[in-house]
């Protein structure tokens, strides 16, 4: 009977605990569920709340409140389960779970979900699912602090007893009682904890939780009513107050009768007093419609109890034939009792089995997941870290490019510089000012006038070149020539020159002073203390991207180069090397410098010079 | 009396236009005779080989070396020399390091002739001369040594055993420890360029002091006392600089 309680708390319950967490929410369907469905629930009319939960769906498909839906789902789930279609109340207290789980937040809404999917799931037997779906509701009650956590500590008390687990039984009772705050719930946990201590048999125990009861006059209700006093008589009778006893008994049928909820129990129970009595009459009576009411039941343990009954019944008045019957009946649901028991004990074996490889399953699953998290989060951290890292290697790597972009340009630039300076401050200018002096001194007017015009060009000239890092060839030519000029009168024209420029577009522009310190070798060492005339072949021919350079001079080759005496010789050879690769790398096209004495390869003598040389268009 | 045989010249100069300048200048010089003009290491070496010429005007910046590489490959050097060279500091110092006369280019007509009548009474150079100057001039570093050339001879002392110089008359005297000195024909300003960056402190215009020397300083009587105990005036204008060399030592 109990159980009634349940379904109703329950929903009444979650229905308050949603409102809870939905405070207020404007026309909302909370409070006329709980005023107007919820009593009829109690009181069993679910024809009539299914009429009136069918009248709200267009409204609440209208709201579409997930709290609303949710609570008319569960609704909707009690309704069929009063009514006994199990599968039906399953399939809406999956939805309503299903929707909860889905958009609620608050866990109010799922933990309602499953505490009903419990309840259901324990009505069907499939107590270890009914557990696992109750602990999951007790756990998220525990967390989110709710006044349902008590009717949940019911409802896991509920599945205990189907499983038969006294310890866990006793504990849900206490911890829902000592978590009740309203007397309602009180109530029902005292009534539950008064059966548990009469089935282990502490009646003493049980009495003053009923007398408890007693006190508590703030909650009416008639099935309550029924119980309590029912329940209160049946004790008081066992401690062998049986009048006393009896007066609650008659009290609590009278109420049972009204509401059409008299059972074989509650027979066997009055009979059990009026036995007591002495009033054998009464008791045959009573147990015969007991065993009216039992025989629908199928309780074969109740069955037994009657039928005992009755032997003892008839024995008292020393009717022993028909109480021998009785007995032969008793020991016949005995035996039926045992069966079913036997039956009912392999259930609990089993749902305890289930129940323990459902728990290990948990464990492992906890532990798994316990374990993937820990993975989860090393990867996690491995993939920061990783990102990190390359983020890091990035930043460096581009810090060093353009570091080295940087270098690069700058190096080039005072390569450049160096190119420079060494024209202007080396002997060049000494040399050729002290050049001119001698030839002045001569009287070599044109001479001098020569000199001193080229002498202004190239500075000019290198001046300007040596300042861009690209130039036009033209102008680079230019300077080249001058130079070439300048010298030839300075070394009393000890040598001859030729350039040769193929035909190519105009606008090539390349790197200036490349070409002019191999020709300044080639006049310096090469013809230096030769006899023969000099001779410088400057050739240069355009190939895709990149231009051809040839400088051939007909002087002394290497011989001797290879000692420290021509140290500027080869500096210049250096910077030049250089000055290529950077370039190369900069352009991303091949350069290359090639020297060769000829001597070596066609056997005449002098210094073969070769350029591959990157040029750029102008603009 | 016939005079004096002329001196027989090689120039060493690889830029023909000079080279004709040097020739000219010299054929205007009288007691000089030009023998060979070449430019480049190698072929002077073959001409002083075969001429043994009695000076050489030798350029330092060859071609193939340097007029130190010839210097130090004709032994024993029985030549008088004049270098030639371009404002090369470094050359320079290193030039003087060893008393060697030099000349810079472009030329000064008169500074040609003042050269030539100055070697024309000089003595052939000495090896640690050379020395002094082409380790100089190699290392780029100044040698411990110096060449003080007075009117008899040229003399290698260490800088360590200079105590100081004294200005005189246009000349030079280096006192040396020990009590020894040596007139030089250089002026003072001449050593205390040559010695800048050393021991040595200019503090009085006719004092340049080898600082380790320096026993004490009595900076309000403007005296130094050297370790011998020589006093050395320090000069109102110089006095800051001793002060610094002290305020260093400090």
């Amino acid at each position: 009977m109990h159980r009634i309680f349940f379904l109703i708390i329950i929903c009444a319950a979650c229905n308050s605990t949603g409102k809870r967490s939905q405070p207020p929410v404007a026309d909302s369907m909370l409070p006329f569920l709980k005023q107007r469905v919820n009593p009829l629930l109690q009181n069993l009319e679910t024809g009539t709340a299914k009429k009136i939960l069918d009248s709200l769906l267009p409204f609440i498909e209208k709201k579409d409140n997930y709290v609303d839906r949710c609570s008319w789902l569960r609704c909707m789930a009690v309704v069929y389960q009063l009514e006994g279609k199990l599968d039906s109340a399953r399939l809406y207290a999956d939805r309503s779970l299903q929707l909860a789980l889905e958009k609620d937040t608050t866990q109010r809404q799922i933990m309602a979900g499953k505490i009903q999917t419990a309840d259901i799931m324990g009505d069907q037997h499939s107590l270890d699912s009914a557990l696992h779906y109750g602990r999951e509701a007790y756990y998220i009650a525990r967390n989110i602090d709710t006044p349902g956590l008590p009717l949940i500590c019911l409802k896991l008390y509920n599945i205990y007893e189907k499983i038969g687990d006294l310890p866990m039984q006793k504990k849900y009772l206490f911890e829902g009682f000592m978590r009740s705050t309203s007397p309602k719930h009180k109530t029902v946990f005292a009534a539950n904890i008064a059966e548990y201590y009469d089935k282990v048999n502490e009646v003493d125990s049980a009495l003053l939780f009923f007398k408890a009861l007693l006190q508590d006059s703030s909650f009416n209700n008639p099935y309550y009513d029924a119980v309590r006093y029912e329940t209160l008589g049946a004790l008081l009778s066992k401690k062998g107050e049986a009048k006393e006893g009896l007066s609650y008994q008659v009290k609590g049928i009278a109420i049972s009768r009204g509401l059409g909820e008299l059972n074989a129990q509650s027979y066997f129970n009055l009979a059990a007093t009026y036995r007591k009595l002495g009033e054998f009459k009464t008791d045959k009576a009573l147990l015969d419609t007991a065993l009216a009411y039992v025989s629908k039941e199928k309780n074969w343990a109740l069955q037994k109890k009657i039928w005992r009954a009755k032997a003892e019944n008839l024995a008292r008045q020393k009717k022993f034939e028909p109480a021998y019957t009785a007995m032969d009946s008793a020991a016949f649901y005995y035996q039926k009792e045992v069966d079913s028991s036997i039956i009912v004990q392999a259930r609990e074996l089993e749902a305890r089995y289930g129940l323990l490889e459902r728990d290990n399953q948990i464990k492992s699953l906890a532990l798994a997941n316990k374990a993937g998290e820990e993975m989860r989060e090393r990867q996690r951290k491995a993939i920061v870290r990783i990102c990190t890292g390359i983020v890091i290697l990035g930043l460096l790597l581009f810090g060093i490019w353009r570091g080295k972009h940087k270098k690069r340009l700058a190096r080039e630039e005072s390569l450049r510089q160096q190119l420079l300076r060494g024209q202007i401050e080396s002997h060049f200018l000494s040399n050729s000012i002290s050049g001119l002096q001698g030839i002045i001194r001569a009287g070599e007017t044109e001479g001098a006038i020569l000199v001193v015009q080229q002498l202004g060009r190239l500075y000019q000239l290198s001046h300007a070149n040596a300042r861009e890092p690209f130039v036009s060839l033209n102008k680079e030519l230019d300077a080249l020539t001058s130079y070439l000029k300048l010298q030839q009168i300075l070394f009393y024209n000890g040598f001859d020159y030729h350039i040769d420029v193929e035909a190519m577009p105009e606008g090539i522009m390349i790197p200036p002073m490349l070409l002019q310190p191999f020709a300044e070798n080639a006049i310096l060492h090469g013809f230096a203390g030769q006899q023969e005339k000099g001779q410088i072949n400057i050739h240069i021919k355009k190939d895709n991207s990149v231009l051809y350079c040839i400088i051939e001079d007909n002087g002394s080759g290497f011989q001797g180069v290879e000692t420290n005496h021509n140290q500027k010789r080869s500096l210049s050879t250096l910077i030049n090397q250089e000055r290529l690769q950077i370039l190369s790398r900069q352009t991303k096209t091949a350069a290359k410098l090639t020297i060769v004495d000829k001597k070596a390869t066609t056997g005449e003598s002098g210094v073969r010079v070769e350029l591959i040389v990157p040029y750029r268009m102008e603009g | 009396m016939n005079p004096p045989a002329p001196l027989r010249v090689i120039i060493v100069e690889d830029l023909p236009a000079i080279r004709k300048d040097l020739e000219y200048l010299l054929h205007q010089q009288p007691g000089f005779t030009l023998i060979g003009a070449c430019a480049t290491v190698r072929e002077a070496l073959v001409l002083i080989q075969s001429t043994r010429p009695d000076l050489l005007l030798l350029d330092i910046g060859l071609p193939d070396g340097t007029g130190f590489d010839i210097l130090e490959q004709m032994r024993p050097v029985q030549s008088k020399v004049i270098f030639l060279t371009a404002h090369q500091e470094y050359a320079i110092k290193a030039i003087r390091y060893g008393a060697i006369d030099y000349l810079l280019k472009p030329l000064d007509l008169d500074e040609f002739k003042e050269a030539l009548q100055r070697v024309s009474h000089a003595q052939p150079l000495l090896e640690e001369q050379i020395a002094i100057a082409s380790q100089s001039f190699r290392k780029q570093k100044l040698q411990d040594n110096l060449a003080l050339r007075s009117q008899q001879c040229v003399q290698i002392v260490g800088l360590e055993d200079i105590c100081y110089l004294q200005a005189d008359n246009g000349c030079t005297t280096v006192f040396l420890n020990g009590g020894k000195k040596i007139v030089t024909t250089k002026f003072l300003k001449d050593y205390e360029e040559l010695l800048s960056g050393t021991s040595f402190l200019r503090t009085h215009h006719s004092y340049l002091i080898n600082g380790t020397y320096i026993d004490r300083y009595h900076p309000k009587k403007g005296v130094l006392y050297l370790k011998d105990g020589t006093e050395i005036p320090v000069s109102l204008r110089k006095k800051e600089i001793v002060d610094l060399h002290f305020k260093k030592l400090l």
